[in-house]
């Protein structure tokens, strides 16, 4: 008996430890001098090279006595979207693109008057609402083509075409000149890269209300329109076998490598793929150039847009919200975040990146999108989700065109573009109706 | 003189509620309290973070069953629900020939089971890297002079689900094999010793003494096929993400959720696959029983 009765208290005491690890600990070094904040972020190559450990070190010579504790997720907006459900998601934070501007104030500390931070900083339109700031940008992307010039001028063209036409006959020739050239490589697998060629509207258009025409114009797919010209050029590189043979098992990190090698001509991405190129093969680096889409504004110059890539913002559940703020402005303000990661720093008058200096010498125009008109600040992220497009969030509409193009599916340029402008009109009347 | 305060009944009772508190604890929080919130969900807007939803009564059903893009996708099941019945075949000829007497037995019941040991995700890029351009396969494609046959096996619409399919059946022919045996096994072999000494051969012994023995087992086995066929998720997942044609009902389930921020519509989309399932289930048991009845 005695033997069962032990085993009784065994397994209870297991059952009261298990409970009790369900429970929340408490900290109790309140009275130490020093903070712990946590700054959890996207950068896990920087978690992995140590790059953050120095940043820190950096910040901690000004800041002695906040401790800074980095956490790095793999799959960010998806796992943060997952926990911003609790209040442990960090003191500092990346504020995810999803959280609409209505609900700022629910998640994250305001950090001043939109007015004010202005005279500072630039790209802050993203994520204000009603005149306040609630995130600041931790750097500023040009969105265009990441280009190897010395594919090009292998197959003798020196200077980056600047219309259509001529950037399909260059990728032709590049492929007749040497075969084991990709001339574009799509990234179709990655699963987010393509959302690059829908950040390519403003440039083209040299119109910063591009995106807030879209709010109303039912059939922004027709030809003549901005998107009808990106997803054609997308739909002829494929249909003209221009891009990689094998776009369902493209692999991301290697098309890196590959571009750095020579391999590739061009891919569409933002001006901080620049750096992560050349460095794969550094003996290569001046070959990277960043160049605008090959197209003219109607008045006949060239623009590359800018947008404010993840921006720094405090969560209104932190205990160490003072603390947390001085980390921001540290990275915002003297830190070289910004342009180790390829970006346009956010603070006024900086040092602009050597990609992006040489493309402003020949001329290019950067160019802001404008803020959505008030009290439509989510009205976009509604339509788009509503559509099940996924324009500037998923890759699913420009993979089906590269599946068109490459003859995969037996859809028509003409009919995925018909269906576009269908659930584009139907999304703006359904939320209209809300 | 008594031993102990409890009597025999009542500490029985006891370590059986003990014992058993944990695991259905574990259930009720991890598979019956989501599944409430998941039909609460179903109900709402919401979008997965929001502070606030709205009840939008049964709109999101609705859209569930008129728009056709939601239910074309069960089409690619098609492809997996064809793969159980290789599936099933290879693994009850492997348990039956391992059944009889074989060298080293338990090591091809090892070899036989392994794939299905692995983790979904290390499959799903194994057999990225075996299919993809210039991979494995095309490199023993190529040795052994097969070079004209070559495909993009994952790139070319018309195969890309077949090959999909394969690796399913690579990863799940070991569980079923499995169970197989066991029922196998669990045969009386003195009948197999009484059919020898009658003359029965081989084919005979499978045909009247396994078959039978096992229907049960077997009936079970295209359950689980069917039900697995219709949720398939981590192979075209992690290979494809179900671009090209090889999107399946969960991923698009998960798409919705996540990607288009559509929680209320993705829970709907869940049950929905649930129900199908349980009508699934419950038309084969019937099914079966009649003819056990017979």
């Amino acid at each position: 008996m005695k033997k069962r009765l032990v085993l009784l208290a065994g397994v209870s005491a297991a059952l009261m430890l298990l409970l009790t690890a369900c429970g929340s600990k408490k900290s109790a070094d309140k009275a130490d001098k020093t903070e712990t904040i946590t700054f959890i972020n996207h950068k896990t190559d920087w978690q992995s090279n140590g790059k953050w450990k120095a940043y820190m070190k950096e910040f901690n010579k000004k800041n002695p006595n906040i401790k800074v504790k980095i956490e790095t997720i793999t799959d960010y907006a998806g796992q943060m979207k997952t926990r911003m459900n609790s209040n442990q998601y960090g003191d500092v934070f990346m504020l995810p693109d999803t959280v609409k501007p209505q609900n700022y104030a629910h998640f994250v500390e305001p950090l001043g008057k939109q007015k004010d931070l202005e005279k500072k900083y630039i790209g802050l339109t993203n994520k204000s609402y009603n005149g306040t700031s609630y995130g600041i940008p931790s750097q500023l992307n040009a969105s265009g083509m990441v280009v190897n010039m010395k594919v090009f001028k292998d197959a003798g063209i020196s200077k980056f075409p600047t219309n259509t036409e001529d950037f399909i006959a260059a990728l032709k020739k590049i492929k007749e000149k040497n075969p084991e050239v990709t001339p574009l490589y799509t990234n179709y697998a990655a699963g987010w890269t393509m959302a690059n060629w829908d950040f390519m509207r403003p440039g083209i258009t040299g119109d910063p209300q591009v995106t807030n025409k879209l709010l109303t114009n039912k059939a922004p797919f027709s030809k003549g329109e901005v998107m009808y010209t990106i997803y054609d050029t997308l739909y002829k590189v494929a249909n003209d076998k221009l891009i990689e043979s094998d776009p369902t098992t493209s692999d991301w990190e290697q098309s890196k490598v590959d571009m750095a090698n020579n391999k590739i001509g061009v891919m569409v991405l933002g001006s901080w793929a620049v750096p992560q190129i050349q460095e794969a093969n550094k003996d290569n680096a001046k070959n990277i150039t960043f160049q605008t889409f090959p197209a003219k504004a109607k008045d006949g110059k060239q623009y590359i847009s800018v947008g404010a890539d993840y921006n720094y913002a405090i969560n209104v559940h932190s205990k160490h919200k003072k603390a947390a703020r001085k980390l921001i402005d540290w990275l915002v303000n003297d830190s070289d975040y910004a342009i180790d990661n390829g970006g346009l720093p956010t603070k006024k008058g900086a040092e602009y990146p050597e990609a992006l200096k040489s493309m402003q010498k020949s001329g290019v125009k950067l160019i802001e999108p404008a803020a959505a008109p008030k009290g439509k600040e989510s009205l976009f992220a509604e339509i788009d989700d509503a559509s099940e497009i996924g324009l500037d969030t998923t890759d699913k509409t420009k993979q089906r065109i590269v599946d068109a193009g490459i003859g995969n599916s037996k859809e028509s340029f003409a009919d995925i573009m018909k269906d576009l402008n269908t659930k584009w009109g139907d999304a703006i009347k359904s939320v209209g109706n809300n | 003189m008594k031993e102990s305060r409890f009597d025999y009944r009542k500490q029985k009772k006891l370590i059986v509620v003990l014992f058993t508190i944990i695991p259905i604890a574990l259930l009720l929080v991890f598979s019956y309290y989501p599944l409430l919130k998941m039909i609460q969900y179903s109900l709402t807007d919401w979008d997965g973070f929001s502070p606030s939803s709205h009840f939008v009564g049964l709109q999101n059903y609705k859209t569930v069953f008129t728009n056709p893009t939601y239910f074309s996708v069960f089409r690619t099941s098609l492809y997996y629900f064809i793969a159980t019945f290789f599936q099933l075949g290879l693994a009850l000829l492997f348990a039956t020939l391992l059944s009889f007497k074989v060298k080293f037995a338990n090591f091809w019941k090892g070899i036989l089971f392994f794939p299905y040991l692995l983790n979904g995700v290390a499959i799903g890029f194994i057999f990225l890297y075996f299919y993809k351009q210039n991979g494995t396969l095309d490199t023993v494609m190529n040795f052994i002079g097969l070079k004209g046959q070559i495909h993009l096996w994952l790139g070319d619409r018309s195969i890309n689900n077949i090959s999909l399919a394969f690796t399913s059946i690579w990863r799940y022919t070991g569980f079923n094999f499995l169970i197989f045996l066991g029922a196998i096994q669990s045969i009386n072999p003195e009948v197999y010793e009484a059919a020898e000494m009658d003359g029965a051969n081989r084919w005979a012994q499978f045909k009247y003494i396994i078959i039978p023995g096992i229907k049960e087992i077997l009936f079970l086995n295209i359950i689980l096929g069917v039900s697995g066929s219709l949720s398939v998720f981590d192979i075209p997942y992690i290979m494809t993400s179900g671009s090209n044609g090889t999107n399946t009902f969960v991923i698009q389930t998960i798409d919705t959720a996540f990607k288009y921020n559509k929680l209320g519509l993705a829970s709907a989309m869940a049950i929905v696959l649930l129900a199908i399932v349980v009508v699934v289930t419950v038309i084969q048991r019937l099914a079966t029983r009649e003819r056990g009845a017979k």
